[in-house]
């Protein structure tokens, strides 16, 4: 019940009550200090997330460079074992394993991005809007959003692809059009809380339009968890495709360690590379992103955050 | 309500630069728990006053008397549910969208919460230059140049304007909530609580910049505070609220010393001692201000009144003058 | 000349944090006799808060008692185990904060918090406690008691949670209540109760009072001494009468003097220059040096060189000021 606003500075005269007085307490408040990205790379699991991340990008950027050959093309004899010449060995029709590691890199990485960024772009545009409108608005799109976390996004993949046919594209689709629930709801919430606070209310008094306010103040104080969200889903994206790709639903076409699990399977006791390398390939990418994505969040999340000060 | 006399209620000399009349702000309070079936919350019921150019009225009283809601309505922060707010003989509250822009250049306002008033993730300066670009007054060099032109006025130097808000201190951050305001060259501005979150020896100096700035430019001021010497100091002219109504208002000086209502007496004799010799009567109020969802009749302060005749929950007091220039709504003054 | 009930002796308590050493408290030291009321006044960071923290033995890490005694009746709490601590915190000194609703388990009635206070004190029955809460809550001035206690805390105003933490301090019948700003988030009408109670409890219990405010014309209205800090010292101590009458210390006469009471309607207030330093950085010599006008006039160099200790000018009255050495 908010008649006044929240007037209490007093209170903030109390949060001061650590040693270092108003100081500190400001401190507490300010979400973006400078200097603490530093501290961010002083966090050993943020290190390992964005080396790993990082590595996985640059293998993902520059598979033809490091794995010349087509991941299709017959390279040697069937089941070669891990050697100089093939380093990852070769799969039944003799396909090399390790150019089809490096050239599924891609595919995880284009799947697991574009599914995060088109979850992002709808999730902060469903959730900004119903959370600045409030209201009608609100409600509506709450709703709405309600209904799309009901659906089984991976059976509702199952589905799609069993229709319309394996391919990479319907499955970015589907998975797109399902995993945006979540980052709905963080955007909703933070849009919430920041637009009553007095700076933007302070910029309304200057003549800024309700549409500028959210652009310029509420979006950009907002993201930042959104965003450590997003990089969160890029891993479940990877997953999801794997898994689908795994029972034989991805695109035959398009070379993924998923595709190669899926063939690996029947060869698990004759040739165990087939199906170990993909499957690290897999951990260690998944790995990467969530680690550096649950740094992000620790960062940008105020709760988490101890400035200097007790208290 | 005494509606019809109220808006002449605070007559200045001058012409009104602002004249609110019986501005009422209801909420509707979502039923549940123990406030089921309860009205809708009336933060502000019937207020009306006026502020002429270059005067400060004080707006005091305790929290939840509605005071912020005043402040914030007379700006159109947010919207009223009735009455009438005039600002330069322009209607506030029916202006369209380019009209409402081109009033915020005239009417500004200094917010309590220093930090909380600035976007954390912009420099000062920035803050500043916001209001000149909205308003088309600069282009981005020329309003940085202005920016820092503002904040050197108010003592901040132009390294601080690149500095974040949580660079700054409390005091300092107060300068630059004083400075956006004073960018756009206003007539009047809505002071909420503008010394409160600031330390003792950091008041007095926010209070000289802003009385500085009175003489230099003839701002009108609109100061809300609890703090009674405070606005004492400040104000020409004093308003107190209860419970979303202004119950007396009058010049500072007579309000202070010969309060004709039963609550500012109260309120003066509720204050902390200049010096603890001084002992004196006090009048210790029971039980604290009610929330104001309940329906009323009669006088909204006759509950808790020392003073109060059986008369006073029956009827409610109109607010009229009760000596030249002096206004109350109580009984006593019959 | 009887034991002082508490008497603290050069007490510091530092915060070891990323950027440094913050010295909260650097070196305070005061005696309380039983039954007496001492205000401890200053601004935000001036280690009023911690120093009451660090007598209650609350000081948690980063922060630490790095130095100094706290002696109650005859017991040294500096150091003292965590069991001696809880058979004096909460039964014999008791504290009160700013916001009383934040101190409040929100989940709990109010006659339940009452007789944990009771349980940790006295030992009683749950019946016998819950009689007890009654009268306490009576006895704080809550009207309609038996209801009350079986209220939470979001059904009470800021005055009244107040005056139920008041009764929960009051449970263990303590000789000591630390007050920290007690009455700031509350209204002035309902400050002046709170106030009014707390005089009159302490009259009535005979318990010694330390109350902090930020507020000088608080600690006016209840304090028999004040002693007013600065960067994490005491600069100034003495009865209140003579803190308003004749103060020394040119911080003192700073605060006094630009209240707005002091000067004329609408004219410029006297200010204190410059702010409070910043506690990782703090001036050579005395901390206030770089804002004291008076320094300037008397051409003093000694305040730049070396902080100043305590004299006493008169009786009773202690200052840290090179003006008086």
């Amino acid at each position: 019940m908010a008649l006044e606003r929240p007037v209490a500075l007093t209170e903030h005269a109390a949060s001061g009550r650590g040693p270092a007085g108003s100081g500190a307490s400001e401190h507490h408040r300010a979400r973006w200090e400078r200097g603490s990205w530093r501290r961010l790379a002083s966090s050993p699991v943020a290190v390992v997330g964005l080396v790993l991340t990082v590595l996985f990008v640059l293998v993902a950027a520059l598979a033809s460079y490091i794995a010349p050959t087509d991941p299709f093309s017959f390279a040697g004899t069937p089941f070669e074992r891990p050697s100089p010449k093939h380093w990852l060995g070769t799969d039944d029709l003799g396909r090399d394993v390790f150019a089809g590691v490096v050239h599924g890199a891609r595919t995880s990485l284009f799947v697991g991005v574009a599914v995060a960024g088109a979850s992002l772009v709808i999730g902060t545009v469903v959730g900004g809007v119903a959370g600045f409108a409030g209201g009608k608005v609100d409600d509506l799109l709450m709703r709405f959003t309600e209904l799309s976390q009901v659906l089984p996004r991976f059976f509702l993949a199952l589905t799609v692809v069993a229709l319309f046919g394996p391919g990479l594209r319907n499955m970015v689709l589907v998975l797109a059009l399902t995993s945006w629930e979540l980052t709905a709801r963080v955007a909703r919430s933070g849009v919430l809380a920041v637009k009553e606070l007095e700076y933007v209310t302070a910029a309304e008094a200057l003549g800024s339009s309700p549409w500028r306010n959210l652009r310029t103040h509420v979006l950009p104080n907002t993201i930042a968890p959104v965003v450590a969200l997003a990089s969160l889903q890029v891993g479940g994206a990877i997953l999801i495709e794997a898994s689908l790709s795994f029972l034989g639903l991805g695109d035959p076409n398009v070379i993924s360690w998923g595709y190669m699990l899926n063939n690996a399977q029947s060869f698990v006791r004759r040739a165990w590379w087939m199906s170990v390398f993909p499957g690290l390939a897999i951990a260690v990418a998944v790995l990467g992103v969530n680690l550096l994505g649950d740094a992000l969040n620790d960062f940008w999340n105020p709760r988490s955050r101890t400035s200097g000060a007790a208290r | 309500m005494g509606s019809a006399t109220a808006s002449g209620a605070t007559a200045t000399a001058g012409p009104a630069l602002l004249e609110v009349t019986d501005l009422v702000k209801h909420y509707r309070v979502r039923s549940g728990g123990s406030m089921a079936r309860s009205g809708p919350l009336r933060a502000v019921d019937g207020v009306s006053f006026r502020v002429a150019a270059g005067e400060t009225l004080g707006l005091v009283g305790e929290s939840g008397g509605g005071k912020t809601t005043v402040g914030l309505s007379v700006l159109r922060l947010i919207q009223p549910s009735g009455g009438s707010v005039t600002f330069e003989g322009r209607d506030v509250l029916a202006a369209g969208r380019t009209e409402m822009k081109a009033l915020r250049q005239r009417m500004q306002i200094v917010f309590q919460d220093p930090i909380g008033a600035l976007d954390p993730r912009k420099s000062v300066g920035d803050s500043v230059a916001e209001g000149l670009r909205i308003q088309g007054l600069a282009f981005r060099s020329q309003s940085r140049q202005r920016a820092v032109e503002v904040l050197d006025r108010v003592g901040l130097t132009a390294a601080q304007a690149r500095s974040l808000p949580h660079e700054l201190s409390g005091g300092q951050l107060q300068r630059v909530g004083i400075a956006r305001a004073l960018a756009l060259d206003p007539r009047l501005v809505v002071c909420d609580e503008p010394v409160s979150a600031l330390d003792v020896s950091i008041q007095a100096q926010i209070i000289n910049l802003l009385l500085d700035l009175q003489a230099e430019r003839g701002l009108a001021y609109l100061f809300i505070a609890h703090d009674l010497a405070l606005v004492r100091h400040i104000s020409d002219r004093v308003a107190v609220m209860y419970l979303g109504r202004i119950v007396e208002s009058a010049p500072a000086g007579e309000l202070f010393d010969n309060p004709a209502h039963p609550y500012t007496r109260a309120l003066l004799s509720a204050v902390p001692t200049d010096h603890p010799a001084a002992a004196r009567q006090r009048i210790v109020l029971r039980g604290e201000i009610p929330s104001a969802t309940a329906p009323q009749r009669g006088c909204p302060f006759a509950p808790r009144c020392p003073d109060a005749m059986a008369k006073c929950s029956e009827e409610t007091p109109e607010f009229k003058e009760v000596a030249p220039g002096r206004w109350a709504a109580c009984f006593l003054n019959d | 000349m009887t034991e002082p009930l508490l008497s603290v002796e050069g007490l510091h308590t530092h915060f070891f944090v990323d950027a440094g050493v913050v010295k909260a408290v650097d070196g305070v030291g005061f005696n309380i006799r039983r039954g007496e009321v001492v205000g401890l006044v200053g601004e935000s960071g001036c280690g009023k808060s911690v120093t009451s923290l660090s007598i209650a033995g609350l000081i948690e890490p980063p922060g630490r008692i790095v130095e100094g005694s706290v002696r109650f009746d005859g017991t040294e709490l500096v150091g003292a185990s965590e069991r001696v601590l809880n058979s004096v915190r909460g039964p014999r000194i008791a504290m009160i904060f700013q916001q009383p609703r934040a101190s409040l388990d929100p989940v709990m009635s109010v006659g339940r918090q009452i007789g944990q206070a009771l349980k940790a004190g006295t030992g009683m029955d749950r019946p016998a406690r819950r009689r007890r809460a009654v009268e306490l809550l009576d006895r704080v001035g809550i009207s309609d008691p038996e209801r009350r206690v079986r209220e939470y805390p979001h059904q009470l105003s800021g005055g009244m949670a107040q005056r139920v933490m008041i009764a929960i301090a009051l449970a263990g019948e303590p000789d000591l209540l630390i007050a920290d700003e007690p009455t700031t988030a509350l209204d002035v009408t309902v400050q002046a109760q709170i106030l009014e109670l707390l005089r009159e409890l302490q009259s009535a219990n005979g318990m010694a009072v330390i109350l902090i405010s930020h507020d000088l014309g608080v600690i006016a209205e209840i304090a028999d001494r004040a002693a007013v800090m600065y960067a994490g010292r005491i600069v100034e101590e003495c009865a209140v009468s003579e803190l308003y009458d004749a103060p020394l210390h040119p911080y003192t006469l700073g605060l006094m003097e630009s209240r707005p009471a002091a000067s004329q309607s609408k004219s410029r207030l006297r200010v204190i220059p410059g702010s409070v330093p910043v506690p990782l950085d703090l001036p050579v010599g005395c901390s206030f040096a770089p804002r004291c006008a008076p320094r300037v006039e008397s051409g003093l160099t000694a305040c730049t060189e070396q902080a100043p200790d305590p004299v006493s000018p008169r009786d009773g009255h202690h200052v840290r000021c090179w003006l008086h050495g």
